[in-house]
């Protein structure tokens, strides 16, 4: 086992006690935060006029829970084990997995602003509105995206200015804007930029024609430039209120937001299971295979790491209970995840991962954002035609793959392509390389050594068989 | 394998760095940078209400001629991006 896996479990262990374990990546807000008790989550309200807590302000908050913009909630009163800051106690609906703005797709990142702008304009017809307007308020929850921050909200007579304007731009407009027009990974930046890609840098990376769009002029350039001038001038000017009205700037960006289409890129995975080398009948047999795995020994929570456009996931989504549908492709994730939607699987959370470069602990002290093997524990990881890609592609060998896989201490599900498969061939010819330790024997050899191979199924028709292997315990 | 076209991955770099130096050229630590987010509300409030009447506008104007009641698409439970691929 990893250091990191010993600590990951060490405060899974921890949080299933009866002692309280403030949120790491909680302390921006002064007026409350999230901690973890008996292995459930509370959000603390510190401050007493926290909107939540106000009778007249409780049908906003309904409404929101009903219009399916707020993540659902329940008060809970505060006994003498909690927070002795807190004044009361709500406890939000438990989300199956917290992800991150670098780990969505464009149309996720899509829905957040405009669930977060939808949020607002629900709040300013109810006396309120937002406080902030970051990302990580946001969370993807079933298959939509959900408001989860309960104490973002502040009195408001509607007028401008909206406070969160600065932020919305960095969180939503400007890699949004940079998707459309440039290039659809771009959420990317969120790993190195925590709140949001600065104004800055969204001028600098955007086409001069973007700027005849009259939005992007406004909300982009323009601000900008005012921007960098208060801060030239280094004055701090009070707050003035105008005559104008906060729901006129937000219906405006929203229809703004509403109208941005990721930019047109042929990616290498968007059209894969159009492309595959084997027949129809061996496709078919596949899903079988992989179904009657899932189906016979039950798995709580699944990765499904290539997961591509999804089709396997949903495949093994009716015999568990949370699938994570991880691919480093934006648009394969982005289809996965519209077609979650169309078909109402609520189970399968489609996620941009790069299994060479997954989502690392960033923020302060490296564990405000944590990594995604902190935040979720799989009991049965799925790979399926991504083993070769590794392999040849990347030259990682089989010995440090099955090093990997068995720190997650689950089954796995994995799908081996022989060499003489005509997409192996190509992959080897396309490299220049042989890669001659890329065969059968060499990986059941260096498997076996940290697995049990408990079977072995070959598809008829093709160079490929799938695998279920079990942990051998250290 | 590199997700980002070699044009854009120099780009980034470039930016990236170039706004590193702006970072360090101008120590105003003390001033918070949503101020100039504020006073450039102040300045585009007029041109957001102008804006906003001729959205109305144009709105009324439609269902002047349509005679049609028009339908509200920003319907929350929908999520957009689906909604347009619904249409499609």
């Amino acid at each position: 086992m990893t250091p990191t896996q010993k600590s990951r479990q060490a405060w899974r262990m921890k949080t299933r006690t009866s002692h309280i374990l403030r949120d790491r990546g909680s302390f921006r807000d002064p007026d409350g935060y999230i901690f973890q008790k008996g292995g459930e989550t509370f959000r603390s309200i510190v401050n007493p006029n926290s909107p939540i807590l106000q009778t007249k302000y409780q049908a906003f908050f309904q409404a929101a829970v009903e219009e399916q913009l707020l993540l659902d909630y329940r008060k809970v009163p505060k006994t003498d084990a909690d927070p002795a800051d807190a004044i009361a106690l709500i406890k939000p609906i438990s989300l199956p997995i917290v992800t991150y703005p670098y780990e969505w797709s464009f149309s996720q990142l899509k829905d957040a602003a405009l669930v977060t702008l939808e949020l607002n304009l629900l709040a300013l017809s109810h006396g309120l509105t937002l406080k902030d307007a970051t990302a990580f308020n946001v969370q993807l929850y079933g298959n939509r995206m959900t408001f989860i921050d309960h104490l973002s909200f502040e009195p408001s007579d509607g007028r401008m200015p909206w406070r969160p304007y600065s932020q919305f731009c960095r969180h939503f407009l400007s890699p949004l804007v940079i998707s459309s027009y440039l290039d659809i990974h771009i959420n990317r930046l969120f790993r190195v930029y925590i709140d949001g890609i600065p104004e800055q840098v969204t001028v600098a990376l955007l086409p001069l024609r973007s700027f005849l769009n009259p939005t992007i002029f406004l909300h982009i350039f323009l601000h900008t430039f005012f921007i960098k001038k208060s801060f030239r001038a280094g004055t701090s000017t009070p707050i003035k209120q105008t005559g104008a009205h906060q729901a006129d700037l937000l219906s405006q960006l929203k229809a703004a937001t509403s109208s941005l289409e990721p930019a047109k890129q042929t990616s290498t995975w968007s059209n894969y299971y159009e492309n595959t080398n084997y027949n129809e009948l061996a496709f078919r047999e596949k899903i079988n295979v992989v179904a009657n795995i899932f189906s016979n020994e039950r798995f709580s929570v699944v990765w499904d790491i290539g997961a591509n456009d999804g089709t396997f996931s949903r495949v093994v989504a009716p015999f568990s209970d949370l699938v994570l549908s991880l691919d480093l492709d934006h648009n394969a994730t982005d289809g996965n995840y519209i077609e979650n939607r169309r078909l109402g699987h609520t189970s399968v959370y489609p996620l941009v991962f790069d299994i060479t470069n997954p989502s690392p602990g960033i923020g302060f002290a490296n564990s405000e954002r944590s990594s995604l093997n902190w935040r979720s524990s799989p009991d049965a990881i799925l790979l399926l035609a991504l083993l070769h890609h590794l392999c040849i592609s990347h030259n990682l060998p089989f010995s440090h793959l099955a090093e990997y896989f068995h720190s997650f201490d689950c089954a796995v599900v994995v799908e081996f392509v022989d060499r003489e498969d005509s997409q192996v061939r190509r992959l080897c010819d396309s490299k220049g390389e042989l890669a001659d330790w890329y065969t059968r024997e060499e990986f059941e050899r260096c498997f076996a050594q940290r697995f049990r191979i408990t079977s072995r199924v070959d598809l008829s028709d093709s160079c490929r068989s799938i695998y279920l292997l079990h942990p051998i315990q250290n | 394998m590199s997700l980002l076209t070699p044009n854009f991955k120099h780009r980034l770099l470039l930016v990236v760095g170039a706004s590193a130096l702006f970072y360090c050229g101008t120590a105003h630590a003390y001033i918070d940078p949503g101020i100039g987010s504020i006073l450039f509300q102040s300045a585009i409030a007029g041109l957001i209400t102008l804006l906003a009447f001729w959205q109305r506008l144009k709105v009324m104007i439609r269902q002047f001629f349509s005679k049609k009641t028009t339908v509200d698409d920003s319907d929350p439970k929908e999520s957009p991006s689906v909604a347009h691929e619904d249409k499609d």
